[in-house]
């Protein structure tokens, strides 16, 4: 059943007494097994010297990455360091290495900052200057202009506009340079006695004036060739310090990024324990554990301590509580989760549909893209990915799937190659529809029994028997279409019709009849019958569309074939074999893609809506790693 | 397929329209005798969720449930108007990232800024993370893939230069509107008669209010109140703001859309009394529009106004009892007296 359902959890509360509480809480975060949870009973407060110092520890972080970011080096993701975690101790030691690190650095610093400030500066200079070089004038007068006010800066782009309709009642001049990232670059100009409006107004719409550079001298052109050779100068400095940084970087590297891991996992610990409620002497440490771990947590905590340390575990109520969800799939089946979690994650109560979704998808997929050449292609792409995306592996199985049905329709790279073990789509073109329109009805009545055993798991009654993907819905879906062909074709008597308005008008009121069996809320009987009449038509025209929406696998394995066909009926001649190949590589891109986005479009809209929620909350435990999925601290606010 | 959509919306309003108080009840309401009464009475009343059990009446709740109606209005409408909707209801999301910002820049605390948010369910953003976040420019880090994120930036050295808030505010409020004006302005045929006739009319008040109340409580200058109005504004345009920015009285400008205010009251009167005929004419045509048949996106904006008049109405009492209005007193200032 673990495959199919995320895995039993049990609420934790642990009493931990306060000289033992760093020490546990590292055993925790580094078995990652815990999922907290913010529970403050009455009379238990949260320790604010805790929060001064996750502060600390979120500077000491911030500051050694800083360092990392400005010497070129990335931080370290994984495990936690393997020292002794004591946050009430750490930041002496970490301070002290902080500043050691930075009067290190400070010079290489300090000269970097300042050449990437002048080189910024000379840059918007020259933009500016550019704009001058029409004017034969030395740009020295400009900034000695006794009746004009100008000046260059940049503002949203749609303030420009705007900025001219409120200067209405002055002269003014404003030029739009250049815009990038919709920020322009402007220059404004007005008379010397109305530079306050113009400055009112140019501040008013969000305007950042930039200053023409002091070593701007002379008529434009020559200002423009100055600003160019102090610019190389700067260039020249900045490459110098890029030599001094890869020196400095792989001298410091050990020190740096040692320092910045053991902060990043202090400032976690800090983080988690300053939300956990203190009384007394006892701070209380609550959450969720994979039932399977109890016994390893219970017995990592006491080695921590030295002693026994008392925990209460409650068994968990999902109608009652939000419980987090862990799904452990077997390896194998992991490449293919992504499947389910790009559409959400099973709620606690929910059975984890990723092997029955992995199994549909791959036989959707190479119904309509079976071909075995395509596949072959399709699983060199996959293989070739695997190692550096996350679907390589699924592209891969996709690939072997269309090879399979490649061999059940012998159809290889187009041609008609192999014998056909099943049939060849275009001959037989009714038979393949029917059959997809077949395996619709079977996937969805699949969800609808997900639903049933979802409904059971979670004790929702009305759910299981009344709404439409219950029971009564069921027995309507099976009478419409059961019934219609059965009694069309003089199978079954034409009373069995009779269950269908039976059917309609228990589905219409289903919400009042569950308030009336089970006692539960309803809204007032005008709306619910309201709302219950639009749902009833969108569920019986529902279960039509969803049923005819899977005819799609077997029209677009005879447009493959059809394609493929065509492809190679051009293939002749000088430049037959161009042709071949760019025709396949649009086969297998092109039509690879729309392939698997319908297969994706079948699964998320008619299965997943018989039965899946996807509202699951995940499970994110205390952790000390960093990077990846377990970056998180894991604390639900 | 919009007649099918619209069906929808006429359903889902005609069936949520019973939960609208009576005229019955708003007397009561009017006349409680005392804070903790109306707080009773209200939890007789489909507004009960917003009694707290200490017997305090939390609007925002309320507030909450308007933009939930207008997210369940925004599913049932047709494609075309859909996103017109969408944005519109964003103003609950902009209200609270404004209180947020507030939060930041008073350092107020944790749990006093977090009650003070309008609850929405379907919502982007942890708010919680939002008002921890300790300093504004990190709450606009947050919030770096939204759409508020740029006009905020651009307002950021106004306002880390000056200290003041209201830069942030403004940017964000001009881009929400520009963005509704362009929305409004694609929609076609009856949906954009509806649409210019509630929102625009909406758009061309507010923007008429803003420009008056920099002139009257911010006494800025005619370019700074042209930069931080509205330039396309329906029937208060950048013709009008211009008008005000110069001096235009308020009577006259009001008389120009249509309101009669006195022209003996000063500035500060005049625009209340502004205010109030506006709240009054919206809920006049949100009333008219309901009666008839909902088909089309008038009826989805009339009932969001009347949940929004309704709040408006409850937060006039609710602070008229805390003050020790007298019923009559308080009846006077509600929507739904004229």
């Amino acid at each position: 059943m673990s495959m199919l359902a995320p895995e039993p959890m049990l609420e934790t509360n642990l009493f931990v007494l306060e000289p033992d509480l760093e020490v546990v809480t590292a055993a925790l975060a580094r078995m990652e097994a815990l999922h907290l949870e913010e529970s403050v009973p009455e009379g238990w407060t949260p320790s604010p010297e805790w929060t001064e110092l996750a502060t600390r520890y979120a500077g000491l972080t911030q500051r050694f990455g800083e360092m990392l970011g400005s010497l070129g080096l990335q931080p370290p993701s994984g495990a936690a360091p393997n020292v002794e975690l004591r946050p009430t101790k750490d930041w002496r030691e970490l301070d002290t290495d902080l500043a050691a690190l930075e009067s290190r650095i400070q010079s290489w610093q300090q000269r970097l900052k300042e050449a990437r400030q002048e080189s910024e500066r000379l840059k918007l200079g020259e933009s500016q200057v550019q704009i001058l070089l029409p004017m034969d004038v030395p740009v020295e007068d400009l900034r000695r202009l006794e009746y004009q006010t100008v000046t260059v800066g940049v503002m949203p782009a749609e303030n420009v506009a705007r900025v001219a309709e409120a200067l209405f009642q002055i002269p003014f001049i404003l030029i739009p340079l250049q815009t990038r990232k919709d920020r322009t670059l402007v220059l404004a100009a007005s008379s010397k006695d109305n530079d306050a409006i113009l400055d009112r107004a140019l501040k008013s719409a969000f305007f950042e004036p930039v200053t023409l550079p002091p070593e701007a001298l002379g008529r434009p052109a020559e200002a423009l060739e100055a600003l160019k050779r102090k610019a190389r100068q700067i260039q020249d400095e900045l490459t110098a310090l890029d030599g001094e940084r890869k020196k400095l970087a792989s001298e410091l590297a050990p020190e740096v990024t040692g320092s910045w891991r053991r902060a990043s996992a202090d400032q976690k610990l800090a983080e988690a324990i300053r939300r956990f409620p203190k009384h007394g002497e006892v701070f209380l440490i609550s959450g969720w554990v994979p039932a399977s771990d109890l016994e390893r947590v219970k017995s990592a905590v006491e080695k921590a301590a030295g002693h026994a340390v008392s925990m209460e575990v409650l068994k968990a109520d999902p109608n009652r509580q939000s419980v987090p969800s862990l799904v452990r799939s077997p390896r194998w089946l992991q490449p293919f989760e992504e499947l389910v979690t790009t559409f959400g994650l099973s709620s606690y109560n929910e059975l984890d549909p990723t092997l029955i979704v992995t199994l549909s998808f791959l036989i959707m997929y190479g119904m309509m893209f079976g071909d075995l050449g395509h596949g072959l292609l399709l699983l060199l792409v996959g293989l070739w990915l695997r190692r550096r995306v996350a679907f390589g592996v699924l592209i891969a199985a996709a690939g072997v799937s269309g090879m399979l049905f490649g061999l059940l329709y012998g159809a290889a790279f187009g041609h008609a190659l192999l014998h056909a073990a099943w049939l060849r789509p275009l001959e037989g073109m009714w038979t393949i529809l029917l059959t997809a329109v077949g395996g619709g009805v079977v996937l969805l009545n699949i969800g609808f029994v997900l639903n049933l055993i979802n409904a059971w798991r979670a004790r929702d009654w009305p759910r299981l028997f009344l709404e439409k993907n219950g029971l009564v819905g069921i027995a309507l879906y099976w009478t419409l279409l059961g019934g219609g062909v059965g009694v069309g074709f003089g199978v079954l008597p034409k009373r069995v019709l009779w269950l269908i308005p039976v059917l309609c008008v228990l589905l219409w009121i289903h919400e009042p009849l569950a308030s009336w069996i089970w006692h539960r809320p309803s809204a007032s009987i005008g709306e619910v019958l309201v709302t219950g009449f639009f749902e009833l038509f969108e569920t019986v025209t529902g279960y039509a569309s969803n049923s005819l929406s899977f005819i799609r696998l077997g029209a677009f394995a005879v447009a493959h074939e059809g394609l493929s066909s065509l492809v190679v009926s051009y293939s002749g001649g000088r430049w037959g074999w161009l042709i071949l190949l760019l025709g396949t590589v649009l086969i297998v891109g092109f039509e690879g893609v729309i392939v698997g986005i319908q297969a994706l479009r079948l699964e998320y809209y008619e299965f997943f809506g018989r039965f899946f929620q996807g509202r699951g909350q995940p499970f994110v435990p205390l952790s000390l790693h960093t990077g990846g999925r377990h970056a998180s601290v894991g604390v639900r606010a | 397929m919009s007649f099918f959509s619209y069906a929808a919306v006429q359903g889902y309003i005609r069936a949520r329209i019973s939960r609208l108080l009576d005229r019955p009840t708003w007397t009561r309401l009017v006349e409680a005798n005392s804070s903790a009464e109306l707080a009773r009475l209200l939890g007789e009343t489909p507004m009960a969720l917003a009694v707290a059990d200490s017997g305090a009446v939390r609007l925002h709740v309320l507030r909450g449930e308007a933009a939930a109606a207008g997210q369940a209005l925004i599913h049932f409408l047709p494609r075309s108007s859909r996103e017109l909707l969408a944005w519109y209801n964003r103003r609950f999301e902009i209200e609270n990232l404004k209180t947020v910002l507030r939060a930041v820049h008073y350092q107020l605390e944790r749990q006093r800024a977090l009650a003070s948010l309008i609850p929405l369910r379907d919502t982007r953003w942890r708010w919680d993370g939002l008002v921890e976040s300790g300093s504004v420019a990190a709450v606009i880090d947050q919030i770096r893939e939204s759409p508020y994120a740029a006009p905020l930036e651009n307002a950021m050295e106004r306002y880390q230069q000056e200290g003041r808030l209201f830069f942030l505010e403004v940017a964000v409020d001009l881009f929400y509107f520009q963005r509704l004006v362009r929305l409004i302005e694609a929609q076609s045929g009856r949906d954009a008669a509806d649409a210019r006739r509630f929102l625009g009319r909406w758009i061309a008040v507010q923007n008429l209010l803003w420009a008056y109340r920099y002139r009257i409580y911010g006494r800025m200058t005619p370019e700074e109140i042209i930069n931080y109005s509205l330039h396309h504004a329906f029937r208060a345009g950048l013709e009008t703001v211009r008008r005000v920015a110069l001096g235009a009285p308020p009577a006259v400008e009001a008389g120009r859309l249509g309101f009669e205010v006195p022209p003996q009251l000063s500035d500060l009167e005049a625009l209340t009394e502004i205010e109030v005929l506006a709240e009054r004419e919206r809920f006049r045509s949100a009333s008219a529009m309901i009666t008839r048949p909902l088909f089309r996106l008038g009826g989805a904006l009339a009932y969001l106004w009347l949940l929004e008049g309704e709040i408006r109405d409850l937060t006039v009492i609710v602070e008229g009892k805390a003050t020790g209005l007298a019923g009559p007193e308080i009846a006077r200032r509600l929507v739904r007296a004229a």
